[in-house]
């Protein structure tokens, strides 16, 4: 997906600006770079906020590339983020912090295939689907063509991450297990009702934490979503 | 999903495309914690290296400033003071030591450019630019860095210390303790043919096998910088690397008490137990041998206690059991574990 945007970026300033739609928005610097001062001035609780927010999105991002191949996973990323720490002053702003790891993640996964002298084990296409879908996770069977590219699917797992576990515990329970609400409230040991009220505030804040790390990564919300006013950035 | 108020229509539509999302995504597996937990280990350490390091260039800075000014009033002054030093000092060509020789093993040859080559010395003094070659069978030297870091040199190696904080490492390997001190930021950058070696806070070896077909890098604590012409990335605790011809490697694991540190323990420098707590000695021991200490709860207050005499040792399994005797305690060493044992009565 990110190399959507990327793509579509290129598209973007190709576009003539005389379209009516466009808009010229002059370059602004995204917000984590103050996150990014601060870390690089010792501020704990700044690198508490990298570590604990962007360290696991950028493992599931490593880990949808590499075939979930774990210990491979975990030096990637380990690679990737001691280096982008180590650099972190080049860090100008102009996309979101966890755009940027993820860039370094990707150069570090071609660099690592490269050393080796082969591809990785299972070319993970963003096209590519999920082939391997424990049994017991799925209800009704659906066709492989239904399910998300593995990049995608780990965005959603990271969103649920970021909730409250109680929170993303019943919409996997919901959504993914496909257990009933009767069954969601005897788990919980609550009445119908109340289980619904859980699951209502669970899917708001899934669907808030979701937008806010689309909007991190610059990508649209989800398939489907209403398309965004092009947006043209202009040039300095 | 948008921030504006939505119909029930909407709303419904929104809740629809998000439950398809989320079956569509599959499982989650979750993050291993203790991978999660490494990579945050590895990341705080370049983190609270970076943040000193740039602590440390900004007070440069601003005492370079300081001194600017100062040196700007005072430059009469300076420069007489100069003219009269130059007459008493050595000059400014002289050697600057840069390591010592800590401990040696067997007959080592010293070449630098100011004398012909020899056979090293115990407790020589060695200048930058000096060569070493350590011979076969049970050669090798221990030196301490003027940084206060222990470098280790194997059999049948030959280096040449360019400064305190930068060796040429051609054939065979070399061990490299900056120590337990993570405010000393002079880091030690290891040249070899396949690429440079950098430490960030570490415990790591080189081993550059003859004709260099082979470099392999064990990282036994902290990080690794290695650079590849324009490449660099970072090695971490309990991680190897070979680095073969033509770009390809070669990762692997390596546990800090595992075989291959053999040779590193055997070159240990030399302790003093006396005047040291038993707690000292056995972190030193730690240190050495790559073991984790394992004290049971009624022997964790008498660790505290300093040894007396004059006992010294180049063994550090021998240290610990030394100390311990002097408290009634014994131990065992149970798969990378020294486990402190008290006795039965």
């Amino acid at each position: 997906m990110i190399g959507n945007h990327e793509q579509n970026a290129a598209i973007l300033e190709a576009v003539p600006p005389a379209l009516e739609n466009v808009v010229v928005r002059e370059p602004t610097t995204h917000p984590d770079l103050g996150l990014v001062r601060r870390i690089l001035a010792g501020d704990r609780a700044a690198f508490d906020d990298f570590s604990q927010r962007l360290v696991p999105a950028l493992y599931r991002f490593a880990a949808s590339r590499l075939a979930s191949d774990r210990e491979l996973t975990r030096d990637i990323v380990q690679t990737t983020v001691c280096k982008a720490l180590a650099r972190l002053e080049t860090y100008r702003g102009s996309a979101s912090l966890l755009t940027w790891l993820c860039a370094c993640c990707r150069n570090e996964i071609a660099m690592h295939f490269r050393r080796l002298g082969s591809r990785p084990r299972e070319t993970p296409l963003a096209e590519e689907p999920h082939r391997i879908v424990p049994a017991e996770f799925v209800v009704a069977p659906r066709s492989e063509s239904m399910l998300l590219d593995r990049e995608s699917a780990a965005w959603v797992h990271t969103a649920l991450d970021r909730l409250p576990s109680d929170h993303s515990r019943v919409l996997e329970w919901k959504y993914i297990e496909g257990i009933s609400v009767n069954e969601i409230a005897e788990r919980l040991g609550k009445s119908p009702k109340a289980a619904e009220s859980v699951l209502t505030r669970a899917r708001a804040a899934f669907r808030d934490t979701y937008r806010q790390l689309m909007e991190e990564l610059g990508q649209p919300l989800a398939p489907g979503d209403r398309q965004e006013p092009v947006v043209r950035m202009s040039r300095r | 999903m948008s921030d504006e108020p939505k119909t029930t229509q909407t709303k419904a539509a929104d809740d629809a495309a998000m439950a398809d999302l989320l079956e569509r995504s599959g499982p989650r597996t979750p993050i291993p914690s203790e991978d999660l937990a490494q990579i945050v280990r590895a990341a705080e350490e370049v983190w609270i290296h970076e943040v000193a390091a740039r602590r440390q260039g900004a007070a440069d800075v601003r005492r370079g400033r300081r001194w600017a000014l100062a040196a700007s009033v005072t430059v009469a002054l300076v420069v007489g003071w100069f003219l009269l030093a130059q007459a008493r000092s050595p000059g400014i060509g002289d050697p600057v030591v840069v390591a010592t020789v800590d401990r040696l093993f067997g007959e080592v040859l010293l070449d630098s450019s100011s004398t012909p080559p020899q056979l090293l010395e115990a407790s020589a003094h060695l200048v930058a630019g000096a060569r070493l070659a350590t011979g076969d069978r049970a050669s090798g030297v221990s030196l301490r860095l003027s940084s206060g870091a222990s470098l280790r040199l194997d059999r049948s190696s030959r280096i040449a210390l360019v400064d305190s904080t930068h060796l040429r490492l051609e054939v065979g390997a070399i061990y490299y303790d900056g120590g337990s001190d993570a405010s000393d930021l002079q880091q030690i950058t290891v040249e070899t043919s396949a690429g440079q070696f950098t430490d960030i806070g570490t415990q790591f070896s080189v081993r550059v096998e003859e004709g260099g077909a082979e470099v392999v890098l064990q990282v036994r604590e902290g990080l690794v910088e290695l650079t590849r012409g324009t490449e660099a990335r970072v090695v971490a605790a309990g991680r190897g690397l070979a680095l073969l011809p033509e770009g390809f490697e070669r990762p692997f694991a390596v546990a800090p008490h595992a075989e291959s540190w053999n040779w590193v323990i055997e070159r240990s420098p030399e302790l003093a137990l006396g005047g040291r707590s038993v707690d000292e000695v056995l972190a030193w021991v730690s240190q050495e041998t790559g073991l984790e200490v394992v004290l049971p709860e009624a022997a964790a207050a008498l660790v505290t206690e300093v040894v007396r005499g004059s006992v010294r040792t180049t063994e550090p399994l021998e240290a610990a059991r030394l100390a311990l005797q002097t408290l009634d305690l014994d131990l065992r060493v149970d798969t990378g574990r020294l486990i402190v044992v008290v006795p039965e009565e």
